[in-house]
């Protein structure tokens, strides 16, 4: 173990993320123990952010795998490269290709040599370190999820063609999700939990500052404010996310707005609210003066 | 820090959380047995955070986790305040037990009948002493109006100390099995973003079961050896077949009358999300007349029946389905599959008969999707009736009944 959780705090804020003590927490189990990291929560909190500060952190390549239905082991681990295959059977058919019999154009075309190298297994085989993030796992289907599990508790994969590959080094593991379906237990065992809420006032002035440290304090507190009213409003469908109180602020920066008031809010709403329904929804209270 | 003590005293948590419905299993525990020797147990919250992302997996979890640790962990003021507190109730107990074996010294009671009858009101008090005096005649079976008793007695001390179970918080789970009519304008939003989720969830599943069959869909021999012309015969960029388009029409008839238009609005916006794939869904509200309704914008659902001048007028269904047919360009064709969002409470139930009748000979199928608990005896009617007639009738009382319905017709 090479850090504390204050320390943790500490480097994601000189990072520029401002992370609470749970998340802090989850991420030294997670380096303590060797384990991936799951985080959890709404859209726009800052999931994939964290796995991006993280590779800056710790000095680490990024490697993403971003997930969507019917992803599945020749787009996230490796694929035959078909076309070089048949290429080497047309060569070995024609004479020109390496010596051999069929046995051994067989064996040939089946080796490391003839793999496409996707996400999962360049975070494996790479000599140096990376931090590996599989985001949105929910998109995926469930055998998609059991197909993960020999990679997350035991960092290898198994290809039958070749065998099991080990990791030359173990990548930092951050896996992210909406909720759009529930994740099964068992990958859930096999990881450190993080649940990110919206932030509060105050750590959303501080977020706001860090991106903007030459804006207007009382304009940072204005949208701070705005933005955790439209929140707690039940009708209003989308709730805003930290990158769009971020949107939010830069819009009325390029406004060179100071305060934001009835004519800004007006203005600059689509920033933050998205659909016409919660737009007519977040302009019917009295914005802040 | 002794190893031992915190071993026995994180296995005894652990079997807490076990049944608080954690999965902690050996490894868990291991693992919490490793960080706690490695980040100690002098900083508390350290222990609480680090623990629950180690052993909390979902947000519900972590809610659990949180009442146990602050249960089982507590500090040495904490942990004196406790004792103080359960030895006063001892002896608080002890003086009502006192008290009462002294009110009823001629009779061998129990602490815990002493303890009741202290704390009885003068009535119950009464009643207990007639009970001792008929017990004690001696021609009554005695143990058995001993244990009669103290049920009794238990019972009244119950109800002193308040012991009850917690109502625990379902509020979504709740709000999933409520009946529409019973969900206030309060929790419309909430409900909506339920039926969100769920269309997500179903839309979903759907799209894993078409992928499930292979990644990019059947080879195309045909197109993968026209293709192959290119490279010499060889097939180097073999083709797939695309997912087949549904031809099905989706035309959507919605009950408007008082009573049914929160219904139809929740169900006009699942069926709509869900057949936006396809996009080949005609929608129409309907009382006394017909009227066809954009699906592109719901939000304003509830204004728009407002001002089609059909809100708060009779329902007409017969009238209804034939405006339907009389639609044109037509509204049905034999690829239709028509969604009635009805309570089947009807005026002229014979001409309603008469045009499901006809509309059926001119559609794919009709759904019909009723919000009634219990159905309504012409509503009874129609679902056994026409069945041979392709009209299907499902109960959807509840948005988790319309999200079963929707799924498996569309």
């Amino acid at each position: 173990m090479t850090e504390s959780i204050p320390q943790i705090k500490q480097s994601l804020m000189e990072h520029g993320y401002i992370a609470d003590e749970g998340l802090c927490a989850a991420i030294f189990v997670a380096r303590s123990l060797d384990r991936p990291l799951l985080i959890e929560g709404a859209a726009g909190v800052g999931k994939t952010q964290i796995a991006k500060t993280m590779a800056e952190v710790l000095g680490r390549p990024l490697v993403r795998l971003q997930c969507h239905v019917g992803i599945d082991e020749t787009r996230a681990l490796c694929e035959w490269n078909y076309q070089k295959q048949l290429l080497a059977i047309q060569a070995h058919a024609s004479g020109t290709g390496a010596a051999g019999g069929a046995d051994a154009i067989m064996e040939s075309i089946f080796s490391e040599a003839f793999l496409l190298e996707r996400p999962l297994l360049r975070s494996i085989r790479s000599e140096e370190p990376v931090v590996l993030l599989i985001d949105e796992l929910d998109k995926t289907d469930e055998e998609f999820e059991a197909f993960l599990l020999e990679l997350l508790a035991e960092y290898q994969v198994t290809i039958p063609e070749i065998g099991t590959i080990r990791a030359v080094s173990k990548p930092f593991t951050v896996l992210t999700s909406n909720g759009a379906r529930p994740l099964s237990d068992a990958l859930r065992r096999r990881c450190a939990y993080a649940w990110l809420d919206y932030p509060d006032t105050e750590k959303e002035i501080a977020i706001l500052k860090t991106r903007f440290p030459g804006a207007e304090e009382l304009l940072v507190r204005d949208v701070a404010e705005a933005v955790a009213e439209l929140r707690a409003q039940p009708r209003i469908m989308k709730k805003p996310s930290i990158a769009e109180s971020i949107d939010w602020l830069a819009a009325l920066e390029a406004l060179g707005a100071k305060r934001l008031g009835r004519l800004e809010t007006e203005a600059t709403i689509s920033a933050v609210l998205k659909g016409r329904a919660d737009i007519e929804e977040g302009l019917s209270p009295k914005p802040v003066e | 820090m002794n190893k031992g003590i915190v071993t026995e005293n994180l296995v005894v948590f652990f079997g807490n959380l076990r049944e608080g419905g954690l999965l902690i299993g050996p490894s868990e525990t291991a693992d919490a047995i490793a960080f706690i020797s490695a980040a100690g147990l002098s900083d508390r919250p350290t222990v609480r955070t680090g623990l629950r992302a180690m052993l909390a997996k979902s947000r519900k979890e972590q809610a659990v986790f949180d009442a146990a640790f602050d249960t089982f962990f507590v500090g040495a003021e904490t942990m004196e305040t406790r004792q103080r507190e359960i030895l006063d109730k001892a002896s608080r107990r002890q003086e009502r037990i006192e008290t009462g074996r002294d009110a009823l010294e001629r009779y061998e009671v129990s602490e815990e009948l002493a303890e009741a009858f202290a704390s009885a009101t003068e009535e119950r008090k009464e009643w207990l002493k007639n009970m001792l005096d008929y017990a004690q005649d001696g021609n009554r079976n005695l143990p058995l109006m001993e244990a009669y008793l103290k049920k009794i007695a238990s019972g009244w001390l119950s109800e002193e100390g308040g012991v009850g179970l917690e109502q625990p918080d379902g509020q979504d789970d709740s709000l999933l099995h409520k009946s529409f009519a019973s969900i206030t304008e309060e929790e419309i939003p909430q409900a909506l973003r339920l039926v969100e989720a769920l269309v997500r969830r179903i839309l979903l599943a759907s799209e894993r079961r078409y992928r499930r069959n292979g990644r990019r869909g059947m080879p195309d021999l045909r197109q993968t050896i026209h293709r192959s012309l290119r490279t010499g015969g060889v097939p180097l960029s073999p083709a797939y077949k695309k997912r087949p388009r549904s031809s099905r029409r989706i035309v959507v008839l919605c009950d408007v009358s008082e009573s049914m238009v929160r219904f139809s609005e929740f169900a006009l916006t699942f069926i709509t999300a869900l057949s936006r794939r396809d996009g080949k869904l005609r929608a129409f509200i309907f009382s006394e007349g017909l009227a066809a309704i954009g699906t592109e914008d719901l939000t304003h659902f509830e204004k728009n029946v407002h001002e089609s001048g059909l809100w708060r007028r009779g329902t007409d269904i017969g009238g209804a389905l034939g405006a339907l047919l009389a639609e044109r360009p037509p509204a049905i064709d034999a690829q239709t599959l028509l969604l009635v969002l009805s309570d089947a409470k009807t005026v002229n139930r014979p001409l309603a008969e008469e045009m499901l009748h006809e509309v059926g000979s001119h559609t794919r199928e009709i759904l019909w999707l009723n919000p009634e608990r219990q159905f309504s005896a012409f509503a009874e009617r129609i679902a056994t009736k026409y069945a041979a007639e392709h009209v299907t009738m499902l109960r959807c009382s509840s948005i988790e009944e319309l999200a079963r319905a929707c799924a498996s017709a569309l």
